[in-house]
């Protein structure tokens, strides 16, 4: 571990001493500017909040600008708070939610909003897309079914519906991308965000021919795959200043948000992983390409080369919880925590939190939420516990599959935090998974997982798994108690029944 | 024209209203009282028979007597009093007349495993609200207490014995006591009775609707501030008072019942016939349960308080109305205490399907007054007359939304009765039992001009719609029953 640091900047070698790196992670809402020392620990954090927009029912959008402007913001509050680890950044690293789709120019500004994830307008060229390539042709090269989120068909929608803008665009890229090549001027990516965008053979390894013939597009316009912890560039003179920042910095390609999975050390099979927010998800490490026969599980290559990351969400999760939280009349969303003290039920009301469509274990997009095994003694108290316990139960149900397929069973979830970490919560989810959860030292694993690419990628360590080994420390861990396990059980088996009762009238049409 | 004048007093679940009537059926003085239920514990549902039934009598009674002083009417003007009762509920009563128990209505739900061994022991089929498992159940608690008790009544007895200081129950009542009076309805059957460990002697002698149980004595003078000596008519059910009351006469005369519970009570007699011959009441009759929406005095209160945030019936209304039919796909199977109908299904649980992130309180309460309609649509399938009128009564049945979707859903065009049906038909009874009139058909029609708001008639367009949406809820009921069938069985 340096506390100096030697970098070849235009005008000749720089030494930095006590090094530090930034990492900026653009979320769905958020955009987060982390600063981490070398050794893993987080020195100081600013975020500043986007807008979305909804111009349609079908349409969610947002402004490149506004994440640029969010980032600025960031950096500026940081370099009030901690100037001096401002002026040590020695590499910086750059994450983004996935699936979005940014139509660059050539002037490098993002032409139009980009498409983000939520966007339903391509559903019909999802439909037409999986149609042409096979259903199961397209879940073999991409790692995951087709579906109007996928930048795939968003560009195949912009072709047939946008073609002026389709036409003038330089490059297409997904937000992280956008982001960087801002930074760098670099048309770059690396095998998370071109598997995000369904255009990309993850075995092979390249651009998938059959999918490009399909959108229509040539690979010249999309960007050059690289691994993620190559340097992409270094940090030009206009936006280092507007970062405040050193110029000639150098910037890694980084790697999708699913890079969070190295923020909570998960680099072996045997683990799996929890994300909980607004949506949830579960993910673990596979050694090889498997393939889900149901094709609800997802597959993406781990920003550790030869290992591939086999995962399913669940569209509503944070979502579901506070619809519920808000129809049963409990103002703020701490107050119905209260309701966790009580042990699982294992009878009584059963939620399925399929608000927003179902997609894992089944692909089910036109499922809706439930309430089942109403009776005279529901209460407030009652029913918000059951929609914890069901998205719980969901996240349980995606667990189960991926031990299935995987081959493998989990022998802990490391929960990738976040605000679930109310001990009730944790506990509650611990016993629905009937197994401990794991909690990170660190509050923002994601950007964590961005350091550790970055560390590994510029020299801080030989290697990338030697960064993970260093800076992705882990604390406390949850026992499941005994007792809630067993009654969480028979409440599991009570879910399942209740999805497999509402599957079949899910695809009927109400009106 | 008569200065005379008829006294109805309804001792309902809610409350006790007391209505005076003059000879063209126009309410001269009108008062209402609330007395609710209580629930000492899980499941009970209980009056009090003294601070609930009599003293709510008295509290509407001395009101409307406050009313016609106001009007400069003598209070000798009444000229007979009828009672009218919620029902299958009861009462015991010591040597002294004070209660022994809570006064146990039909929701109570602690009496569950008494109501199996009287149908073992009986051989009849009972609903689950009768009075005897209550006796029974009492029994058990208590042993000796029923057999000790002086006097067994239900609300109507109850408030009748007050007045005149003479016991009694009417045929419609002891009907749904659950298989302990004669076939014939004119006593009762003592063999049955010991097979559940009673005797007959306490229980009250059963009384036709419009024979005079005796005079309002001195006693209830002081008490009520009635004139001494006006005669009380045995009375009835407050349902059977309500179609009495509402004009309902008829075979194929309907009653939707807009409540916490909703049911759909259709008339399968001539009630003229049926009050000239006690053997044709029964379970079944004088008109038939076709249909048992959410099943119970407080599903919809339920839902209301505790799945809702409490939001008050008056917004949560407004709300459905800015709803599509459909309720954009939200969808409730109301059976949060079982079914009834067309077969017993104690495992049916309620359920709300079709939920979506935009749905909002709005959608699940619109979803709810749908299901009402979905329930009765199903049970009007599979009557076996067509229906000569539909009333629709009850609180929920001043929604204008709520009714509005009863008529889409089922293309019925409803009457909307206002309250007090059950009073003015208790009224009618002490009337017939006089003398002024022979027969409901006496009473000219303007006797029920007062108790008509307006009528709802179904839309054509809407109606299409609820089609569709009608066949989806069956599915979608179909696919929830197998769930709760199968949870049951999982659990026992």
């Amino acid at each position: 571990m340096r506390s100096a640091w030697c970098t070849q900047g235009r005008r000749g070698t720089v030494v930095i001493s006590d090094p530090t790196i930034l990492c900026l992670d653009v979320g769905l809402t958020h955009a987060k500017a982390v600063l981490f020392a070398p050794d893993g620990r987080l020195l100081a954090r600013a975020a500043h909040a986007y807008p979305t927009h909804r111009p349609a029912a079908d349409r969610v959008e947002q402004d490149a600008e506004d994440w640029w402007t969010a980032i600025v913001a960031a950096c500026a509050d940081l370099r009030r708070a901690t100037p001096s680890a401002m002026r040590a950044v020695a590499a910086v690293g750059v994450t983004a939610h996935m699936h979005a789709l940014v139509s660059v120019g050539d002037d490098g500004r993002a032409l139009g909003p980009a498409l983000v994830l939520g966007d339903r307008r391509a559903r019909a060229s999802a439909e037409a897309i999986t149609a042409e390539v096979g259903e199961r042709a397209l879940y073999r090269i991409t790692g995951a079914g087709m579906d109007a989120s996928m930048p795939a068909a968003k560009l195949r929608w912009l072709r047939d519906h946008d073609p002026e803008r389709f036409r003038a665009t330089r490059v297409f890229l997904g937000a992280k991308d956008a982001i960087r090549h801002r930074l760098t001027g670099d048309r770059l990516t690396e095998p998370v965000d071109a598997c995000a965008s369904s255009l990309y053979d993850i075995r092979a390894g390249r651009w998938s021919p059959e999918l490009l013939e399909a959108v229509g597009v040539d690979e010249s316009r999309l960007p050059q795959v690289t691994g993620p912890e190559a340097v992409a560039g270094m940090l030009g003179r206009r936006p280092a200043a507007a970062l405040g920042l050193r110029p000639d910095v150098p910037v890694v390609v980084g790697a999708g948000d699913d890079v969070e999975v190295l923020g909570g050390g998960l680099v072996a099979p045997g683990e799996a992983l929890e994300h909980l927010g607004t949506t949830g998800s579960m993910l673990a490490v596979v050694d090889a390409p498997v393939d889900d026969p149901q094709m609800a599980l997802e597959l993406y290559p781990h920003t550790l080369t030869g290992r591939w990351l086999l995962g399913g969400s669940i569209t509503a999760a944070g979502a579901a919880v506070a619809w519920a939280s808000n129809l049963l009349g409990y103002g703020d969303p701490g107050a119905s925590l209260s309701v966790l003290k009580a042990p699982p039920m294992g009878s009584g009301a059963v939620f399925l939190p399929g608000l927003a469509g179902e997609r894992c274990p089944d692909r089910l997009p036109e499922a809706c939420g439930a309430w089942v095994g109403l009776d005279l003694g529901m209460t407030r108290g009652s029913l918000m516990a059951a929609a914890y316990d069901g998205v719980a139960m969901a996240l349980r149900r995606i667990l189960d599959a991926l031990e299935r397929v995987a081959g493998r069973q989990a022998r802990v979830v490391v929960s990738a935090g976040g605000s679930d970490l109310d001990p009730r919560w944790l506990a509650r989810r611990a016993a629905v998974y009937g197994r401990p959860l794991v909690l990170l030292e660190c509050p923002e694993p994601t950007a964590l997982g961005l350091a550790v690419v970055v560390a590994g990628g510029v020299g801080f360590y030989p290697d990338v798994p030697a960064a993970v080994k260093a800076m992705a420390r882990r604390t406390q861990v949850v026992e499941p108690d005994p007792l809630a396990v067993e009654s969480a059980d028979a409440g599991r088996q009570r879910a399942a029944a209740a999805s497999a009762a509402l599957r079949p009238i899910w695809s009927r049409s109400s009106t | 024209m008569n200065d005379e004048l008829w006294l109805g007093i309804d001792i309902g679940t809610q409350g006790v209203r007391a209505a005076v009537y003059d000879d063209e059926g126009r309410s001269v003085a009108t008062s209402a009282v609330e007395r609710p239920p209580h629930a000492p514990e899980s499941g009970a549902m209980v009056h009090d028979a003294e601070d609930d039934w009599w003293s709510g009598a008295v509290e509407a009674v001395s009101e409307v007597l406050v009313g016609l002083d106001a009007a400069g009417i003598r209070r000798t003007s009444i000229a007979g009093i009828g009672v009218s009762g919620l029902f299958p509920a009861v009462v015991l009563l010591d040597g002294a007349g004070r209660p022994l128990s809570d006064a146990v209505l039909y929701g109570d739900a602690r009496a569950q495993a008494a109501a199996a061994e009287v149908t073992r022991r009986l051989g009849v089929r009972l609903k689950g609200d009768e009075v005897s498992p209550r006796l029974v159940w009492l029994q058990e608690w208590r042993p000796g207490l029923v057999n000790r008790a002086r006097h067994v009544l239900g609300p109507t007895g109850y408030v009748g014995w007050r007045l005149t200081g003479r016991p009694s129950i009417d045929p419609h009542s002891a009907a749904r006591w659950g298989g302990i009076a004669t076939p014939g309805l004119d006593g009762w059957d003592t063999a049955a009775l010991a097979a559940i460990g009673l005797n007959a002697s306490n229980l009250p002698p059963i009384v036709g609707p419009t024979e005079v149980i005796g005079p309002v004595t001195e006693e209830a003078r002081l008490v009520t501030g009635l004139p001494a000596g006006i005669p009380v008519v045995a009375g009835t059910t407050d349902s059977l008072a309500g179609f009495i009351g509402d004009g309902l006469h008829n075979q194929g005369d309907a009653i939707v019942y807009y409540g916490s519970s909703g049911t759909l009570l259709v008339c399968s007699d001539d009630l003229d016939a049926v009050l000239r011959d006690r053997r044709r009441f029964g379970p079944d009759s004088p008109y038939r349960l076709a249909a048992y929406a959410v099943n119970s005095g407080v599903a919809l209160e339920r839902l209301r308080a505790e799945m809702l945030s409490g939001v008050p019936f008056e917004t949560l209304d407004v709300l459905a109305a800015a709803v599509p039919p459909g309720a954009d796909g939200v969808v409730m199977i109301p059976y949060l205490a079982g079914r009834s109908q067309p077969e017993p299904q104690p495992s049916a649980h309620g359920a709300l399907i079709g939920l979506q992130l935009h749905h909002t309180a709005g959608h699940v309460w619109r979803a709810a007054l749908e299901a009402f309609g979905f329930v009765l649509r199903d049970a009007l399938e599979r009557l076996d007359g067509p229906l000569h009128s539909v009333t629709a009564v009850g609180g929920g049945a001043r929604s204008a939304t709520w009714r509005g979707i009863v008529s889409d859903v089922t293309g019925l065009a409803q009457r909307h009765a206002r309250p007090g049906g059950s009073a003015r038909g208790a009224a009618m009874l002490a009337a017939l039992g006089v003398g002024r009139y022979g027969s409901l058909a006496g009473f000219d029609r303007c006797w029920f001009d007062d108790g008509v708001a307006e009528t709802t008639r179904p839309d054509k367009v809407r109606r299409a719609r609820y089609d569709g949406i009608y066949t989806t809820w069956r599915a979608i009921e179909a696919a929830v029953a197998a769930f709760d069938a199968d949870s049951t069985e999982r659990s026992t």
